[in-house]
């Protein structure tokens, strides 16, 4: 356990020195742990017309394809060692009102079902610091909250076939008695034998079947985002806010939409949103004002999954305005104009951000530290 | 040992007593679970409960004997001392505990090799429940093994809470009930990973897992578990377990795992601390128990053999009264137990008043 400790508070440690005792801005930003540095830059270019939400779109092709590389998750347990993808293409356009991410990544097997206990599905997510302050690479930090759009193979399943995985997926000739509550089985594949029209408690003819269907379902009883099954699957991206390591949570308003598909060993997904919405935890892209992305990606096949997953460090995102749409005024929600802001701000804001963001990696040191701490040495 | 969180103990621990000695593995214990919680579509392979044969049964398939592989040698207590490492401080870099993910297939059956006993049978040997031929003195059998009775241990340490990187894991305060949050739950299954009793369980169709939950709204109103209240042969006895140097004397559980000293934790190495215990079987050989029950496993058999009049008082409350056991009490003729108020809910004789009648007719003439 003792080298497992080491990884863990070496981690923020050696950021937080190296922060403290170098030249600061210039290796903040090179490092790309925080955001609002000079990484590697993406631009998101302005089109007019329809934002496609299918990767197969041929005006993804306009959009210049940017590498990002990724890097096996070490910073906190678990950790991921030997990774599978290292790299993933990332293009961007928006038409002033949408914002869309098309990421390409190649992965030797398509895992799209979570339906056994060792499968785990294929997924990647676009991170964004969800205000203007700066903010941790890893799960951002307290007060400094990021914005997650997290694409799932499962989700993009069920959305295709317009019906949640079940069972009968992973176990073709199953057959079942009853199961109380099941909602029919017309839609749910051949040789699936169960009752039509599902189980109606007979000493209360009148609960609804989807009410006793989820009574019987605990995470859909919880309002799980996993376990929902009220309708068809809208979207197969959920969209997340974190503020730290465990603090992952899904967001009230989901707004985003895409699409992923799976051909010759790649990985196609677009994930859209609007620019700017109503909810207030979303990051809100501005035309001409640059903003912060990331990307992480789990290849299921390799069992990747939650922190075992391959990771790019921040890249800055310059948002394009033009075709008609002036700069600055994109989702035209947003009291920002043109021209405020800019690329990495004033040096009083470049200072005053290192030092939230060197505030905030201390913090997680000292978090981390503390919690070892505050573990008791109990002798068996 | 190392754990992650602080080592803070709930109010109360949930606890209870399994007495292999008088299982007889009908199961209806696991149906009894299975009918009330996992009967949903998602959860065909989940036991909560299960009772399996062992040395060779297990549900899911070889999970201790995998685990124990991978803790090496050096399991081994002096003077009660644990010595060897943990499945904490065992961890592999990367990982918080040590644990093995256990494939689809390995959770099939609550009961694999249903009554295969160990050691083989020569030509035209029967099983025996003789000990052993060539050593009659021998206190166990050649030819044997037993069933063993698991729920989730809602252990003191819980490595499925400690591997959980949401933190969606918690213990509850006020009774030691360990609980999966089914809304903040992901699935990412390192619970399933990192139980080393293979107690947390994916669910497919929600796609997050699920674990037993000590028929909490029962125990909230002072109600033993589905599984303890169904056993038919009186094998259980559920209630609140202290450290050994708090210990209640009055307590059924304090009483009979650190005053009599005859229930026994599940492989202790682990260093969860599970809240399971266990009365050894008679019958096993020793050097099989020492493994999975840690060094008390002659005095526990001892004591159990030859009770003392306390004991087989405390013997006697198995699986008499739906209601929780708080204390009790021993008379010459009666064990007593009471509940949380001090009410007297049971009463039963701690031997079966003998009466010879009169003949006075044959019945089958």
């Amino acid at each position: 356990m003792g080298l497992t400790t080491k990884t863990v508070l070496l981690g923020p440690i050696v950021l937080a020195g190296i922060l403290i005792f170098s030249p600061i801005a210039s290796q903040a930003q090179i490092l790309g742990t925080f955001s609002g540095g000079d990484g590697p830059k993406i631009t998101s270019i302005a089109i007019d017309g329809d934002l496609p939400i299918d990767p197969a779109a041929s005006v993804w092709d306009d959009a210049p394809a940017t590498e990002f590389k990724v890097m096996g998750q070490n910073i906190t347990i678990p950790i991921l060692f030997n990774p599978t993808v290292s790299t993933v293409n990332v293009r961007s356009m928006n038409n002033g009102t949408w914002i869309g991410w098309m990421l390409e990544w190649s992965d030797p097997s398509d895992d799209f079902m979570a339906l056994n206990t060792n499968q785990f599905r294929d997924a990647i997510a676009v991170v964004f610091p969800a205000t203007d302050a700066k903010t941790f690479i890893a799960m951002g930090g307290p007060g400094t909250p990021v914005n997650i759009m997290h694409w799932k193979a499962d989700w993009q399943w069920d959305v295709d076939m317009g019906r949640y995985q079940d069972r009968q997926d992973a176990y073709p000739n199953m057959a079942y008695d009853l199961y109380v509550g099941d909602k029919g089985t017309k839609e749910t594949g051949e040789g699936f034998q169960g009752i039509e029209g599902g189980y109606n408690d007979p000493q209360n003819p009148r609960t609804p079947v989807e009410d006793v269907n989820k009574m019987y379902l605990p995470g859909s009883a919880a309002g799980n985002t996993f376990s929902t099954r009220d309708h068809p699957r809208e979207t197969p991206i959920e969209e997340l806010v974190a503020e730290g390591f465990g603090t992952l949570t899904p967001q009230q308003h989901q707004d985003s939409f895409g699409k992923g598909a799976y051909e010759n060993g790649m990985w196609k997904v677009v994930i859209a949103r609007k620019m700017v919405t109503e909810d207030p935890t979303d990051t809100k892209f501005v035309a001409g004002k640059n903003t912060d992305i990331a990307v992480a990606v789990w290849d299921g096949g390799n069992r990747e999954v939650n922190g075992r997953k391959a990771v790019a460090l921040w890249h800055t995102l310059a948002i394009e305005g033009g075709a008609g749409i002036p700069a600055g005024n994109g989702g035209g929600t947003t009291p920002t104009t043109g021209g405020e802001g800019g690329d990495g701000g004033s040096s009083i804001m470049l200072i005053s951000a290192i030092i939230i963001g060197v505030g905030a990696v201390v913090a997680a040191a000292i978090f981390y530290a503390s919690k070892r701490k505050a573990a008791p040495t109990i002798s068996k | 040992m190392f754990y992650p969180f602080e080592g803070v103990r709930p109010k109360r621990q949930f606890a209870a007593v399994f007495n292999i000695n008088r299982c007889i593995g009908c199961q209806t214990c696991t149906m009894a679970c299975k009918s009330t919680w996992t009967f949903s579509k998602g959860q065909e392979h989940m036991w909560w409960n299960n009772v399996e044969t062992k040395p060779y049964g297990g549900y899911p398939h070889f999970w201790d004997i995998a685990i124990m592989k991978m803790l090496g040698d050096g399991q081994t207590w002096t003077n009660g001392v644990y010595k060897g490492k943990t499945i904490y401080e065992a961890a592999p870099e990367g990982k918080q505990v040590l644990g093995v993910i256990k494939p689809e297939e390995d959770w099939r059956f609550p009961n694999w090799y249903q009554d295969v006993g160990a050691s083989t049978l020569k030509d035209g040997e029967v099983f025996s429940s003789h000990a052993d031929l060539e050593d009659p003195q021998a206190p166990y059998h050649v030819n044997w093994f037993y069933y063993l009775q698991r729920i989730c241990n809602h252990c003191t340490y819980p490595s499925c809470g400690s591997v959980c990187p949401r933190k969606a894991i918690y213990k509850r305060p006020e009774d030691g009930i360990v609980l999966i949050d089914q809304g903040r739950c992901r699935g990412y299954r390192e619970c399933v990973t990192g139980c080393p009793y293979g107690k947390s369980l994916y669910n497919p169709v929600t796609r997050v897992s699920e674990k037993c939950i000590a028929c909490y709204p029962r125990v909230e109103q002072g109600i033993i578990t589905r599984c303890i209240a169904a056993c038919v042969g009186k094998i259980r006895l559920q209630g609140w377990i202290k450290p050994p140097d708090e210990a209640i004397p009055d307590s059924p559980m304090d009483y009979l795992a650190h005053i009599a000293k005859i229930a026994l934790p599940l492989y202790p190495q682990y260093g969860c601390e599970g809240n399971i215990y266990y009365i050894p079987p008679r019958w096993v050989p020793k050097y099989y128990q020492d493994q999975m029950f840690g060094p008390g496993v002659d005095t526990a058999i001892k004591n159990y053999t030859e009770p003392d009049h306390e004991t087989l008082g405390v013997l006697q409350l198995f699986g008499v009264t739906q209601k929780i056991i708080e204390t009790f009490r021993v008379t010459e003729k009666d064990a007593i137990g009471y509940d949380m108020g001090g009410h007297e809910i049971i009463r039963v004789p701690i031997a079966e008043p003998f009466i010879i009648r009169p003949s006075f007719r044959h019945n089958t003439s």
